[in-house]
């Protein structure tokens, strides 16, 4: 089978995803927001069916059903990291390292994004869009990790051993993190105390458990899609260069070759 | 294991001549120990033991997270010039052609920025206690094992990431970008360690960091002992 | 006996060998000429296995090249000295590095003529010092192969007319990348010319 034609058909396998995801995002949203009831309140200790800051419906809370599956998908992708990592190191074949880097760039934009959504849910439900709790200093300390490991790999001088250097660095990121997660809560815990407030608490409705759910399949559906055409992109660019170091190898093509139809 | 100290010595006894690491990084942790000493209230070292303060830190907890900024921002200089003496005229190259083990050349340079950050708190640490006016009894000798456990990992952290930085456009930069969020838990753990020894409340109460101190340093002296193949090796 | 197969090696996509293959027996003198440029250094290097192939192999004694680096000698452009220390500081390091003693590290200084200057640091060497002191650095362990990049560069008549005898001993395998043609002609039991990364003559 030609190159070509893997590529069409892995394509056409991601094409099926994409509309998938999207329609589970059109789904999943209006779930979000006229099947899940809005006015209960799940911050414990507050009577249901009571807002818990202002007078005003409360929408905030739904921000976790993107919240939450973004967080888990950027886990995920740094995992990937990880394992990627591992097997390029071990085997020394390039796709492993094509899907870890892959994996970095997605895993730093859900963390970006999972920042974003985190904050906007702060604002109104803390009063301030940053604080210092345990959770969020965690994920910023991820981004900064990650976001480390791409700027290696960019300024790397030699890409082969970059990308190697990078798989170190990968590895011990993810190991990392439980440390980075005990320094964090423990740090805390000898200032005021934050409110503790457990976004998802164990008795939820069906209909929110529903939704949750099916947003963190559809989530890990974007997600191997998005992996699937990262990927694909950076076999591209390496088949791409491959071609031209061969291109530049070769002597030019002589005339009678160039006339044979 | 005996090829570890025969590298180490020879960046330390380079080091004796040449003194063109130890003294400019104790010179500049003096001038972080300064600047922090600037914003720190007069005589706040001496006052007596803050209670638990609602709103804002008590001054003694910031003076060890002061110590160990200063410690961590003069340390970083030397592991870059440490890792760069081996790149330089490609010396790395001659070690990796002996028949060395690639976990003796990282632990022998690591040995060598442990021993760099002796010297640095050797100086630092009697100065913090001067300018700060803390007492040095609550300090001692406690002090010195947050110190070990710290340095143990922030040297062998230091090695990983310098040597990794050896191989990149704008390494200064490149080096302390990679390493401080890393070594989170470690500056952490040594801060309130030693804000627990300044605020009296010894280190029985917080031991906990130490597991978690010493889970990192193991964890940054395995990889680093395996994976240094990965970053010097061509 | 090294075996060299199909390599080729790039930087980028720039290509500085491509599809060399060459057997060096046991206990041969191999010397490559070439222009600048050509891969000499590229070619040493990866025998020594401080490169790795982009593709092919190079095998010494059947085996990759990191494998058997204790009984391997390099002398390359760089001296991998260090500037601080003593001339025999540096040398002993060496000699402790290859499981050999102080002793085996004088005798070779001696060889190449620089006893004298034991005590000197190394970065108080003139340039053609300096490469006897990494020559000495290079043969310390009596090599079984010996590479060598350029040995004659920087040295004067006296220690380059003195440089066959220590770079061969009876059964070492020496390769010399050079563009000295009449020194080089003199020590080769072959010649090899690498010629925009590809062999022209053998
Ligand atoms: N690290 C590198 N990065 C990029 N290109 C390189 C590198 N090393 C060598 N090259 C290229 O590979 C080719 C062969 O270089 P090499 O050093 O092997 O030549 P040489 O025959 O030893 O030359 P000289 O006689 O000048 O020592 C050159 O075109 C050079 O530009
Ligand atoms: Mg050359």
């Amino acid at each position: 089978m030609s190159p070509l034609t893997t590529a069409r058909r892995s394509g056409t396998g991601t094409m099926v995803l994409i509309a998938l995801v999207a329609v589970g995002m059109v789904v999943g949203i209006a779930a979000i927001f006229f099947w899940v009831p809005t006015a209960n309140c799940l911050v414990p200790g507050v009577a249901d069916g009571q807002p818990c800051f202002d007078a005003r419906p409360d929408y905030i809370q739904h921000i976790f059903y993107m919240h939450v599956p973004i967080a888990y998908v950027a886990y995920l992708a740094f995992g990937v990291v990880l394992v990627g990592s591992l097997a390029y190191l071990k085997t020394g074949r390039r796709r492993w390292d094509i899907l870890a880097h892959a994996s970095a760039e997605i895993g730093v934009l859900f963390t970006g994004l999972c920042l974003l959504t985190g904050m906007l849910w702060g604002r109104p439900r803390w009063g301030t869009f940053w604080t210092w709790d345990e959770t969020l200093t965690l994920t910023f300390v991820l981004f900064l990790i990650y976001v480390g490991y791409l700027l290696f790999r960019g300024l790397a001088a030699d890409p082969t051993r970059g990308a190697r250097i990078a798989a170190v660095i990968g590895i011990f990121g993810f190991v990392d993190v439980p440390l980075v997660h005990f320094s964090m809560v423990w740090w805390r815990t000898l200032h005021p105390a934050e409110v503790v407030i457990n976004p998802a608490g164990p008795q939820l409705p069906a209909s929110e458990l529903i939704t949750m759910l099916f947003l963190l399949v559809v989530y890990t559906g974007l997600y191997v899609a998005l992996m699937l055409l990262r990927t694909r992109l950076g076999r591209a660019e390496e088949a791409l260069a491959e071609a031209e170091a061969a291109l530049e190898e070769r002597p030019p093509p002589r005339a009678h070759v160039a006339a044979t139809p | 294991m005996r090829k570890m100290f025969l590298l180490a010595a020879k960046d330390l006894r380079s080091e004796a001549r040449a003194k063109e690491i130890a003294p400019p990084m104790v010179l500049f942790g003096l001038i972080l120990v300064f600047l922090f000493t600037l914003n720190f209230p007069p005589g706040a070292g001496q006052a007596p033991v803050p209670g638990p303060v609602v709103g804002a830190v008590g001054s003694r907890e910031l003076a060890g997270a002061f110590l160990w900024v200063s410690l961590l921002f003069a340390g970083i200089l030397g592991f870059g010039r440490n890792a760069s003496t081996e790149r330089e005229g490609n010396r790395i190259e001659g070690l990796l052609l002996a028949p060395v083990d690639p976990a003796a050349l990282f632990a022998g340079k690591a040995l060598a920025n442990f021993c760099y950050l002796w010297t640095l708190e050797a100086v630092l640490l009697p100065v913090f206690v001067l300018f700060f006016g803390v007492p040095a009894g609550l300090l001692l000798p406690g002090i010195l094992l947050v110190a070990l456990v710290a340095n143990v990992g922030l040297a062998a952290a230091g090695t990983l990431f310098g040597a990794a930085s050896q191989y990149v456009r704008a390494r200064e930069l490149v080096m302390p970008l990679l390493l401080f969020p890393v070594i989170i838990p470690l500056v952490l753990g040594a801060e309130r360690l030693t804000s627990s020894l300044l605020t009296g409340g010894g280190l029985g109460s917080q031991s906990r960091w130490f597991i978690l101190m010493g889970a990192f340093d193991l964890a940054i002296v395995a990889i680093g002992a395996v994976a240094f193949e990965f970053i010097v090796n061509e | 006996m090294i075996e060299i197969r199909r390599l080729t090696r790039r930087f980028g996509s720039a290509r500085a060998l491509s599809g060399i293959d060459l057997d060096i027996p046991t206990g041969e003198t191999v010397v490559i000429f070439g222009h600048n440029g050509s891969g000499k250094t590229t070619l040493i290097k990866l025998i020594a296995g401080l490169l790795r192939p982009t593709s092919g192999v190079v095998l010494v004694d059947g085996k990759p090249p990191r494998e058997t680096r204790g009984r391997l000698g390099f002398l390359g452009h760089d001296l991998y000295l260090y500037p601080h220390l003593s001339v025999s500081e540096n040398l002993v390091l060496f000699a402790r590095l290859y499981d050999v003693g102080a002793a085996e590290a004088a005798e070779a200084l001696e060889a190449v003529g620089m006893s004298h200057k034991k005590d000197a640091l190394v970065h108080t060497l003139s340039q053609g010092e300096g490469q006897r002191v990494a020559l000495a650095r290079a043969v310390l362990h009596d090599p079984d192969l010996l590479l060598v990049d350029e040995p004659f560069s920087g040295l004067d008549e006296t220690s380059a007319a003195a440089l066959p005898a220590v770079l061969k001993r009876e059964g070492r395998t020496l390769v010399v990348a050079t563009h000295d043609t009449e020194r080089g002609k003199a020590i080769a039991d072959r010649i090899v010319v690498l010629e925009n990364g590809r062999i022209s003559a053998a």
